[in-house]
């Protein structure tokens, strides 16, 4: 199949995702118990404080009408304003996103550059020191919390040692160690999967055609194998930056970054029905975006797989 | 011995793999120039094993090649260092394998894999590299228009092409840099009977024009007999016959041979029983001592069971390893 | 139930169609040898295939990959129920069985595949793979042991291996289990789907022995598999030529190897290396191993007729009008060709 078609095909995927998420997220509101309206309106509330607020929200208006309005308005990406500030939710999102947009990718970057060229050389040189260390890398990595390597960070490079500012945010070094402590729990599972990825390529029979072609050792490991070693590991890396960019809560909490997962967070303790909402079907859209994006890197990378 | 100049000469090759398994024992070989030399064995009697030592392939350790020669136009290869080795491949000995759907690189087009051989061993321009590319296509056939013609083919994946496309693929990559050796293992055991007759005659074909040596690596007798002009039986590591076609098959002397050809099933032999083998291939990690087919050879005698029959001369260019040839009929 | 029938099986019309865009996909036959769309993705594996299986016979069923000779033998026993028509063993139309009684029914007629490995579960020691069959046919325990005794002894291992596990045994020997296990229920009728396929040749020679004592003492009756023309005329009564999902040729062995008709036939047997060379008329045979008509093919998916058309080196333009059907030309002998031409002058230059 042609790649354009296979594109087309992927993108319909990515709208009928977020179409269904929508859908779910829509109904799931309603059917919580637990009325927004007299939420927010409060105890003390009579019974036409609550009709104002619902006539409002417009959830005074039957279930269709509700939907249809609901589904225009993700469409056109406008989730309504805030249940507590009463600021348009859309316009929240998108002030906090590059701040998560910005963690995330550095994040990821960290993680992947540490974890591929680390993983690719264990992979060549079985159990050589280099892979030992990375062996063990890896294990800090998995078994240490990213929120704890945080405060470790922050205590190292912005208490004993002043290179990086404590809390806030601003210009770049504002996310080195946020991202460090995001980026190190990503390497260790890249990692791993790297080298296994690797050294299952290496061990694949047109890897001995092409030593048997008379190819040279560099050419075998980083033309042949690194090539399709590497799809995987885009594959994971991708849906690891997608959870990344639905907000990095405990992060974000540490190093008091005003990013995504905060706003969220405050949104769910505030019972801020609309704020959720959006954030919700919002997350729903990045995750798949990227999801797309992941599958068009893959099927370029391995042309076999747009055959299905 | 026979005649035609050697090209290949294999001398007491012994190797062994960790932890004790002797895959390939003190094994003698010769292979003429522009000689299609059928190698027979079944699973595990070592065929793999002693053309991938040929090639300089076999992963050390495990294995380990304990003594012997592998002699190539006057040069030991066996003495060569890493990069002189490297050369050799592809270049002057290469190799087709059994499945080409599992070796090529499958996120690579086809044309590319075999264009980089090209220009690494001629310094070829990417160019000239291409031209060759199409010619080389040309000559297995895959540059006919039912097959969308050698440039389609040129930037195709190989899961675009069928089994034998891609066959034909690669033995267009063997014999790419004009090989003097070209080692096919099994090429045609993948394919099916209607497939593997034109691959057979494209490979007969192939020789027939460019003149090279060629190692058929085969399980299949009737494969072998129609395409080789020698042929060696290689049992349990060892060569145990080897001669020239029409006398081996006409007139086998070594009993593994003998019964291995009576085995076949044959048509025109309905309703007699097949003549068997009992007992099974001895795994390389058990070997039975002198004779290894001493176990299973209904001629066996005393000496059978502790001398190894040395590979010896019976006709001319006729050799079998059998401490009794000649006198079991 | 049945009074004694004359036919062990008797298969009619069976089609097995795969859904293409079905959720639970079957598993399809990909090759290019084998592709047969009908539409909407639908793929129709075999093809309103009939044939008739004499007790105490070997039927052989010949075909490259792909061409649906492994679907027929899993929807003959109903392991994939075929899409339409009948499969009657002993006088009994399985289509009429209940589960449980068509449960019953299969210790009559077992299947061997290709593959050992798959067949027999690598925990279970061969006493215990042979134990479960019997104990399901109610042998009480002491009368056990003195069976699995008699089968190991039947398929030639020694009886001192039974408390083995599959991994310490050779490819042959797995078979030679896996044949014991199946004649551990006392089946009438097996289908032997490339049986010896994995085998090395000495070892092959073991196994087509063994069964074919296993036949005579059993009075059995076999379905034999095979991709090897070479292999099922040497042991099979009746040969069928399968292409496509459809059988192009049938009839008695001597039939088919000395007055092969339909063109792929042909192909098929001058495939078998060495075969070319015992032929006297060579020019005329490589016409039907390489030669190809000059014309237009015709693409797959819009093919109408008969399905061998873009192969066939003498195919005219009415092969395109219908798919041939199966039809009389000699005794017991039926080819599926329309070019009345060619096969006049093939029976003419025969006699």
């Amino acid at each position: 199949m042609p790649l354009i078609i296979f594109i087309i095909k992927r993108f319909f995927r990515l709208i009928l995702t977020v179409l269904l998420v929508s859908t779910i997220i829509f109904f799931v509101i309603r059917v919580i118990p637990g009325d927004p309206a007299a939420v927010i309106a409060g105890i003390d509330a009579t019974q036409a404080d609550v009709a104002a607020i619902r006539a409002q929200l417009g959830t005074d208006k039957p279930i269709s009408v509700q939907y249809i309005h609901w589904l225009r308005s993700v469409a056109l990406f406008d989730f309504g304003n805030s249940m507590i500030t009463g600021e348009p939710v859309t316009k929240q999102i998108l002030k906090r996103f590059p701040i998560t947009l910005t963690l995330a990718t550095l994040g990821i970057l960290m993680g992947m550059l540490i974890a591929i060229p680390l993983g690719v050389i264990s992979a060549v040189k079985r159990w050589s020191p280099v892979d030992y260390f990375g062996m063990l890398l890896s294990q800090i990595g998995m078994a240490v919390p990213s929120f704890w390597l945080g405060i470790i960070l922050l205590l190292l490079f912005a208490v004993k040692i002043h290179i990086f500012p404590l809390f806030g945010s601003g210009g770049i070094k504002y996310y080195i160690l946020p991202s460090l402590s995001l980026g190190l729990a990503r390497a260790a599972v890249i990692l791993r999967l790297t080298r296994a990825s690797m050294v299952e390529e290496l061990s694949k029979e047109y890897i001995i055609t092409a030593r048997a072609k008379g190819l040279t050792e560099r050419l075998v490991k980083y033309k042949h194998a690194l090539k399709n070693a590497l799809i995987p590991v885009i594959t994971v890396s991708g849906i690891q930056f997608g959870y990344m960019l639905g907000g990095a809560i405990i992060i974000e909490q540490v190093f008091s970054l005003p990013g995504l997962g905060r706003l969220f967070l405050t949104g769910i303790y505030q019972r801020d029905f609309t704020l959720i909402q959006g954030g919700v079907v919002f997350i729903a859209f990045v995750f798949s975006l990227i999801n797309f994006l992941v599958d068009i890197l893959y099927s370029v990378l391995n042309p076999k797989i747009r055959v299905g | 011995m026979g005649e035609g100049e050697i090209l290949l000469h294999i001398q007491d090759l012994d190797i062994t793999f960790e932890p004790g398994a002797h895959a390939v024992r003190f094994l003698e070989l010769d292979i003429r120039k522009s000689e299609i030399h059928g190698l027979v064995g079944e699973s595990g009697s070592g065929k793999s094993v002693t053309s991938t030592a040929v090639i300089g392939l076999l992963p050390s350790p495990p294995a380990k090649i304990s003594s012997g020669k592998i002699i190539f136009k006057g040069r030991d290869l066996l003495k060569l260092g890493k990069e002189e080795m490297r050369k050799i491949r592809g270049r002057e000995i290469a190799m087709v394998f059994q499945e080409p759907s599992k070796y090529f690189n499958p996120s690579m087009k086809v044309g590319e894999q075999i264009r980089e051989m090209l220009s690494l061993h001629f310094g070829m321009s990417r160019k000239s590299a291409v031209e060759r590319v199409l010619e080389l296509f040309n000559l297995t056939g895959l540059g006919k228009s039912n097959f969308g013609g050698g440039r389609r083919i040129l930037n195709s994946y190989p899961h675009e092409l069928s089994g034998g496309m891609k066959q034909r693929a690669m033995i267009a990559m063997g014999i790419a840099c004009s090989p003097s050796l070209l080692i096919a293992d099994e090429p045609t055991t993948a394919l099916d009977v209607t497939l593997q007759m034109q691959i057979l005659d494209l490979i007969h074909d192939l020789q027939n024009r460019l003149k090279m040596s060629i190692l058929f690596i085969s399980h299949d007798l009737n494969v072998v007999k129609h395409i080789a002009n020698r042929v060696s039986v290689i049992y349990a590591g060892k060569i145990v016959e080897s001669a020239a076609k029409g006398t081996i098959f006409k007139n086998p002397m070594h009993p593994y041979t003998k019964l291995l050809l009576l085995s076949i099933p044959d048509p025109e032999k309905r309703g007699t029983p097949l003549k068997t083998i009992p007992g099974t291939v001895p795994d390389a990690e058990s070997i039975p001592s002198g004779c290894a087919f001493h176990t299973r050879c209904p001629y066996v005698r005393k000496i059978c069971e502790k001398e190894i029959p040395a590979l010896k001369e019976y006709e001319n260019g006729h050799t079998t390893a059998c401490h009794f040839a000649g006198e079991t009929e | 139930m049945s009074k004694s029938v004359d036919s062990a099986l008797e298969v009619k019309n069976l089609t097995k169609v795969f859904h293409g865009h079905s959720f639970f996909r079957g598993k399809q036959e990909t090759s290019a040898a084998g592709k047969k769309e009908t539409g909407d993705g639908d793929f129709t594996a075999v093809d309103r295939v009939s044939f008739t299986v004499k007790h105490n016979t070997i039927f052989g069923l010949v075909g490259e990959s792909g061409c649906g000779k492994t679907t027929l033998a899993r929807s003959i026993l109903f392991l994939d129920p075929p899409t339409s028509g009948d499969v009657i063993i002993d006088g009994t139309n399985l289509k009429n069985l209940t589960h449980r009684n068509l449960r019953l029914f299969r210790k009559r007629m077992q299947i061997i595949f290709q593959d050992p490995n798959s067949a027999l579960n690598p925990k279970l020691s061969i006493k215990r793979s042979l134990e479960e069959g019997l104990r399901n046919q109610k042998y009480s325990s002491g009368k056990i042991t003195g069976r699995i005794d008699r089968l190991l002894d039947l398929v030639g291992i020694p009886v001192s291996c039974k408390n083995k596990y599959p991994h310490e045994f050779s490819g042959g020997q797995k078979q030679r289990m896996v044949i014991a296990r199946a004649l551990s229920l006392e089946p009438e009728f097996l289908v032997l789907d490339e049986p010896v396929s994995n085998l090395d040749v000495s070892i092959q020679a073991q196994i087509i022995n063994l069964l074919m004592d296993l036949k005579k003492q059993f009075s059995l009756t076999y379905l034999f598999i095979s991709h090897d023309l070479n292999l099922v005329s040497y042991l099979s009564d009746e040969v069928a030529v399968m292409y496509r999902g459809r059988i192009v040729e049938q009839g008695p062995v001597l039939a088919i190897m000395e007055n092969p008709l339909h063109p792929y036939t042909k192909k098929l047997l001058l495939s078998i290396p060495g075969n070319i060379e015992k032929i006297k008329n060579r020019e005329n045979a490589e016409i039907f191993l390489t030669g190809k008509k000059p014309g237009k093919d015709v693409e797959l998916f819009s093919l109408t007729g008969c399905s061998y058309y873009n192969e066939c080196p003498v195919r005219e333009d009415f092969c395109l009008k219908e798919e041939p059907s199966l039809r009389i030309v000699g005794i017991g002998h039926l080819i599926a060709c329309s070019n009345d031409k060619y096969l006049k002058n093939q029976l003419l230059y025969k006699s």
